[in-house]
């Protein structure tokens, strides 16, 4: 009954959320959870199979690919799909699915987790499946320290069954087999591909003697081949990926012995296709449905996502961490066009408070000559540019320009491509401005963006009016996001 | 590193991960940054036969700037939450005791010799010490949550929990480590750089937290 009350509280709030014009992702979730603080053992009681999908980088793009393919395949799936892994979204997740009256059974839930959120979901609602994707420095200021959230995370396993799919190019990951588990491990062999070369700044020593690892292969990252004089080593494959290359519809990849074509562009998603199609294959898919499901899959939002604007393509992806943005930035430049980078940064609590994770960045990848203009924006635009300037780029090049909808339309002047690297909480407005615009220029509303031009320094004004409030939903969500000013027991 | 080379002064960088790395000359910054506790305990049993060298550098008046995890080893020891004592570097005599709650924001400090400083702070460390400090906490925590004061300034050896990062944003304080080490070595002093988008990002932070008097932030648990 409980349980009923708070998924009929959790839909009304999601209901007025909406129609004061927020996206309501998470706030069923917080609304059931007050009702009943254990509901997450809802999804539990109501569907067979559960696989959570955790990491820092990749989780939202393999949480929306295993679920479109399992749904593909015919079977009834549940999942948080738009990216709020924490519990409350988890359990909004569950709201929205959830009929008025009655409960029919799903086949399997597919949630991406959040790191820190991990013990807690699964203290309430147990998985059968645990994919572990990667671990990057990320928003330290939700996590402290990277050491102690894989301690937290391989503590709140040891009493619980599971099998693990572990991602066996990690050594950081590699901590997660200590634990008596099945344990699956996927990753690249030596060669499988050209991955963006990216210097190493995750820990690389050993977990067991302290000393400094040895890579015979590296993608990127600290992900490659690893070895140590103490005898730690990459683990044995269970399911290797041979080769992965970059076809016109998206990346071709080979697991074991089956190829497959997925829509997701660049070699970052590489990982991500890998966890996605191996996940599904453990599940019961045949290689004939992968490929079926393939055909039909959505990107992400904001991931890789593309707009024609006018004549020109616009590329727009989230980064979230440095690792993150070193691919992006590698993508970004694999072509030697005339172009403009913008880097769009904000600091609420869903992008992480602390932005020092900017400096460990290798913006020197984007110093490059056919980059007309850079552009920084966001509620820490200025921090960004400072970056920039540090990377070497001259002064000259670098607009500081808060408002999205304003350093959008001042790139739009300019009629050159665009690539915009963006925050979490930038995204949501900047497709809605972008999506705007493509359309205003399909239907040949045409002529260049009337736009004020700002001074170079503008005086920083928080963003205009509409600019502010808009923020400050975000930051709402934001606020419920992170989980802070819901007190949990 | 950039300032000194906008600046045309040439510059060598050293990363020293083994004793051996560090050139008996000596050197004219250092820096020792943070990281987490486990990597922090290791790198400070490398450090350990420099200890005597950094400690002649710093009473020299070697520029020297310490981060989080380098300041706290600057000191005796380092108390866990669970008790252990872990030796520092004792260049120092102070001491660091970490609590549960990890003190995280965005930290304004006023500073009698640097002005206004910003950067981020993430420590569960608290330090205790009778030094001269960096500065007054305007916002934010600093050495621990009692004091209203944040790092530590001895010669020329400077102490912060600021990360985020703290030179770029605050010209001053990267310029004192430059000046004093180019005066040491030249006995000229430094020519000042065009700080325009250095001071404008300092003060929008300035201004963006000058009044979001953050309580406790608490890790999820």
């Amino acid at each position: 009954m409980k349980a009923q009350l708070a998924i009929w509280a959790g839909k009304t709030a999601g209901a007025l959320s909406k129609v004061m014009g927020n996206s309501g992702s998470t706030i069923p979730g917080v609304v059931a959870r007050k009702v009943d603080i254990r509901f997450l053992r809802q999804l539990r009681k109501h569907t067979n199979t559960i696989i959570y999908i955790t990491g820092t980088n990749g989780k939202t793009t393999t949480t929306n690919l295993i679920a479109h393919l399992l749904e593909s395949s015919g079977k009834k799936v549940i999942s948080n799909r738009e990216g709020a892994n924490m519990v409350t979204g988890i359990a909004a997740a569950i709201v929205r699915n959830a009929p008025v009256i009655g409960w029919p059974k799903n086949d399997i839930a597919v949630m991406e987790v959040d790191e820190a959120s991990l013990p807690k979901a699964v203290i309430d609602c147990p998985p059968d499946y645990l994919i572990v994707m990667n671990f990057f420095r990320d928003q330290l200021d939700r996590y402290g320290e990277v050491d102690l959230l894989i301690d937290k995370m391989k503590d709140c396993l040891r009493k619980i069954d599971v099998k693990l799919i572990l991602n066996a190019d990690d050594p950081l990951v590699h901590r997660f087999s200590e634990l008596e588990k099945d344990q699956i491990y996927v990753g690249f062999e030596a060669n499988a591909g050209r991955f963006p070369s990216c210097k190493m700044s995750e820990s690389k020593y050993c977990p067991d003697c302290q000393n400094e690892l040895t890579y015979s292969d590296i993608h990127y990252a600290q992900l490659g081949h690893y070895h140590c004089s103490c005898g730690f080593s990459r683990p044995q494959v269970t399911m290797a990926a041979k080769r992965v290359s970059q076809g016109a519809k998206g990346l071709k990849i080979v697991i074991e012995d089956e190829e497959y074509t997925t829509k997701l562009k660049g070699m970052y998603n590489a990982y991500n296709a890998l966890f996605a199609i191996s996940a599904c294959q453990l599940l019961g898919l045949a290689p004939k449905e992968i490929r079926t499901g393939l055909v039909t899959s959505q990107k992400a939002e904001g991931r890789m996502q593309e707009f024609i604007i006018g004549r020109d393509v616009w590329r727009l992806n989230l980064v979230k961490n440095p690792a993150g943005a070193n691919v992006t930035l590698s993508e970004f430049f694999q072509r030697k066009q005339r172009k403009q980078l913008i880097f769009c940064l904000n600091d609420y609590p869903a992008d992480g408070e602390d932005i020092s994770w900017i400096w460990d960045i290798d913006m020197e990848i984007a110093d490059k000559s056919e980059v007309d203009a850079y552009i920084a924006s966001g509620t820490r635009a200025y921090d960004a540019a400072l970056r920039l300037k540090y990377a070497g780029i001259s002064e000259e090049k670098i607009r500081v320009i808060p408002s999205l909808k304003q350093a959008v339309l001042y790139a739009i002047n300019k009629e050159i491509p665009v690539n915009i690297m963006a925050t979490y909480t930038c995204l949501t407005p900047l497709v809605r401005i972008l999506s705007e615009e493509e359309r205003k220029r399909r239907e040949g509303n045409l002529g260049a963006a009337t736009v004020p031009l700002l001074p170079r320094h503008a005086k920083l004004v928080w963003g205009q009016r509409k600019y502010h409030l808009l923020n400050e939903t975000m930051r709402v969500a934001g606020n419920q996001r992170s989980g802070r000013g819901n007190k949990e027991s | 590193m950039k300032r000194c080379e906008w600046r045309g002064i040439n510059v060598r960088v050293v990363e020293i991960k083994n004793p051996e790395d560090a050139d008996a000359s000596g050197c004219d910054i250092f820096m020792i940054g943070g990281g987490s506790d486990r990597e922090q305990s290791i790198a400070t049993k490398r450090l350990l036969p420099l200890v005597k060298e950094i400690k002649a550098w710093v009473e020299d008046g070697v520029s020297a700037l310490t981060i989080c995890g380098g300041y706290q080893f600057l000191g005796d020891y380092y108390e866990t939450k669970t008790g252990e004592k872990l030796a520092g570097m004792g260049i120092l005599p102070f001491y660091t005791k970490a609590e549960n709650n990890r003190l995280m924001t965005n930290i304004l400090v006023q500073s009698e010799i640097f002005g206004r400083v910003v950067g981020y702070e993430n420590h569960g460390g608290r330090t205790y010490h009778t030094f001269t400090t960096l500065g007054k906490v305007v916002n934010g925590f600093g050495n621990n949550e009692f004091s209203g004061e944040e790092g530590l300034h001895y010669h020329n050896l400077i102490g912060t929990y600021l990360h985020g990062p703290i030179l770029p944003k605050n010209p001053q304080i990267a310029d004192y480590l430059i000046g004093q080490a180019y005066e040491r070595k030249t006995g000229r002093k430094l020519e000042p750089l065009s700080d325009e988008m250095e001071t404008i990002a300092g003060e929008a932070v300035w201004n963006r937290f000058l009044n979001s008097k953050r309580t406790k932030y608490i890790n999820e648990r």
